[in-house]
């Protein structure tokens, strides 16, 4: 065992002298006081590993003197042994009431007296070893380990601050680690002052400009008291420069409060975390842990929905015409996917359906199901027909195989399928798309890019793709009449299309008004609501209402 | 009269060790015993309870049983505050001190 100290507090020298002998063999060194007064100075000063405690002394008493030992902080955990000639029970049970660990009675056996030592010597170490694994060198704080302790050792609820010095990292940095050291010493004078209304537990330093504020069982704060709390203390915060070393920091924060069981550090932390990355300067862990189980519920529901329908064969095309804007005939359709809930109901799967369907990997039994059925209607109608193909479809392994499968099966009416591609931000290899293309190309089937002009089209990925057609994106049409850079952009669009011999269709055609530019534009077709919405049926042909 | 070597036998301590202990018994004991006799003339019952503590105490540890006993009823009296001849126990402990320290110098 390395250097224990040992503090020997006796009035008489001779009943010190008799203990530094009976241990002299033990290679201890020994700190001795005369009463309890020095023996707390010396105790405080020297941070001894045992502490050999007489009963009866001038001045302050070992009971008083123990008493006062466990109340102070860096020294409260050293094992005290009282040295005494007590033979009164009641004096005993009041020594250990006053936090005496164990008891050696005069005259002492001195193999006992060498066996209690050296067993106090060890827990002593092992105290230390606690210690610094649980306390922050550079703040003295307990720690997160400290903190974890602390919340499960009781099941009480309860309420717990998060702190996080912004962009620490940064001035840890450029400072370097000793003037940040300082200023986290500085910050931490900030919050035990702040947090002091609050009347907290302790203060725990979690990590690098990192801490945590658990609040005393007694305190139950309510939602407002908690918001202006965080609001006053941010703004303090901002508002004040803390000083390390002759540097002045503007120092920011951003704070997380939860409250709850054992689960409240790692809500508290990741509050704290979307506190940072949305740049909040506070999040309360009820407000987002609500809505995320709001989005669970939601995203469950959906789920749910997809699963019967899928299972109770509720998941049918509906066909939107595409009017040919010469000579006025219908003869595509673009199928959109649609849902029916338990009522019959029918769903419009927007985005939020995608996602769900995408998460819930459904996604590609749907897509089945919409291609097996327009290769039905192609078939029994003899029209044509366009369907959503998005690029994770297609890098998908499977599901573009299922395709290409579908294409040879069909491959007699495979001209008259009309793939849309969506342009997607997440598409990963534009050369596997090329590829399909290619494939499916050669089996007849005609090539649009739907949603052009907006997003993430670009000219050069067209131009590789060779589409036959363009769909000019929804949002462009809609401000045609209202807007000149709209119509500028979908002239521009036109002039491309013709360019590369692409057909051109106009969607979200809504009115007269805009049909009729389109048409003055000269745009080969027309889809939108002033033509017909998506139907179960084929619209046939479109019949204008004459003024 | 006091054997050292049985002592320090006793005590499991060297030779050495006891007539150390031994003389600073008799220095911390004389120290105490002239407090007592002060004491006893200002009748002040409390310091003369706590030095005998004292030298209770330190003389349990060095097993001088006769001095030990012989101060615990002194601090057993002073602690009760009972009417003594406290001047007669206080002569008895002085004497046994006497005796030790001579031991220990004709011993060196």
């Amino acid at each position: 065992m390395p250097n224990v100290k040992i503090l020997i507090v006796d009035d008489v020298a001779v009943n010190r002298m008799t203990i530094k002998l009976s241990l002299k063999s033990e290679n201890y060194t020994f700190i001795e006081a005369e009463n309890g007064i020095e023996a707390i100075a010396k105790a405080k000063e020297c941070h001894p590993d045992v502490i050999l405690m007489d009963a009866m002394m001038p001045e302050m008493d070992g009971f008083e003197a123990t008493k006062k030992i466990r109340d102070i902080e860096s020294i409260q955990r050293t094992p005290i042994l009282m040295i005494t000639s007590l033979e009164n029970k009641e004096d005993k049970i009041n020594a250990l009431h006053a936090g005496v660990n164990d008891f050696i009675s005069k005259p002492f056996d001195k193999t006992e007296l060498k066996a209690r030592c050296k067993s106090y010597a060890q827990i002593s170490t092992l105290n230390e070893k606690y210690s610094l694994a649980t306390i922050n060198p550079t703040t003295s704080l307990p720690n997160k380990m400290a903190l974890l302790k602390d919340i499960t050792e009781s099941d009480n609820q309860h309420e717990l601050f998060m702190v996080k010095i912004d962009n620490f990292e940064t001035n840890e940095n450029f400072y370097g680690n000793k003037i940040v050291e300082l200023l986290e010493q500085e910050f931490v004078k900030v919050l035990k002052s702040s947090f002091q209304t609050l009347n907290y537990h302790d203060i725990y330093h979690i990590s690098s400009g990192k801490y945590a504020i658990l609040l005393s069982n007694e305190t139950k704060l309510k939602r407002d008291e908690i918001e202006d709390f965080c609001f006053n203390f941010v703004e303090k915060v901002k508002n004040s420069k803390v000083e390390s070393n002759g540097y002045d920091f503007d120092v920011n924060i951003s704070m997380s409060f939860a409250m709850g069981g054992t689960s409240i550090y790692e809500d508290a932390n990741e509050v704290l975390s979307t506190a940072i990355s949305h740049k909040k300067e506070y999040l309360l862990a009820e407000d987002m842990i609500d809505s995320l189980k709001n989005d669970l519920s939601r995203n469950l529901a959906m789920l749910k929905s997809i699963k019967i329908a899928l299972k109770e064969n509720n998941i049918a095309p509906q066909y939107q015409p595409i009017f040919h804007n010469k000579t006025k005939k219908i003869y595509r359709y673009e199928a959109l996917i649609r849902m029916k809930d338990e009522m019959g109901q029918t769903i419009f799967p927007g985005p939020f359906f995608l996602e769900t369907a995408k998460k819930g990997k459904l996604y590609p039994q749907v897509t089945k199901i919409l291609i097996t059925k327009v290769f039905d209607m192609i078939r029994e109608t003899g029209k044509e027909f366009s369907i959503n193909l998005s690029s994770l479809d297609i890098e998908d392994p499977h599901m573009s195989a299922y395709l290409l499968q579908m294409l040879k099966d069909n491959a007699d009416i495979a001209d008259k399928m009309i793939f849309e591609l969506l342009e997607d931000k997440d598409t990963e290899d534009y050369a596997v798309v090329k590829n399909f293309i290619d494939v499916a190309k050669k089996f007849g089937v005609k090539i649009a890019i739907d949603d052009f002009g907006s997003g993430y089209s670009n000219f050069m990925r067209i131009l590789e793709f060779e589409p036959d057609i363009i769909k000019i994106d929804g949002s462009l049409i809609q401000d045609i009449a209202s807007s000149k850079l709209a119509r500028n952009t979908v002239e521009m669009i036109k002039i491309f299309a013709d360019r590369i011999g692409a057909l051109t269709v106009a969607e979200y055609v809504e009115n007269e008004e805009i049909y009729d530019i389109v048409n003055e534009i000269g745009i080969d077709y027309s889809q939108g609501y002033y033509i017909g919405k998506a139907e179960e049926v084929l619209l046939e042909e479109k019949i204008f209402e004459t003024a | 009269m006091i054997d050292m070597r049985a002592l320090a036998e006793t005590l499991e301590f060297d030779i050495e060790d006891v007539e150390i202990l031994v003389e600073l018994f008799v220095e911390n004991a004389q120290v105490s015993l002239a407090n007592v006799e002060d004491a006893i003339e200002a009748n002040d019952i409390l310091t003369i309870q706590n030095e005998a503590h004292a030298i209770k105490g330190s003389a349990a540890n060095l097993m001088l049983v006769d001095i030990q006993n012989m101060a615990r009823d002194m601090e057993d009296a002073a602690k009760a505050n009972r009417k003594i001849n406290y001047l007669s126990l206080f002569s008895q402990i002085e004497e046994k001190i006497e005796i030790l320290s001579e031991v220990k110098a004709s011993y060196a």
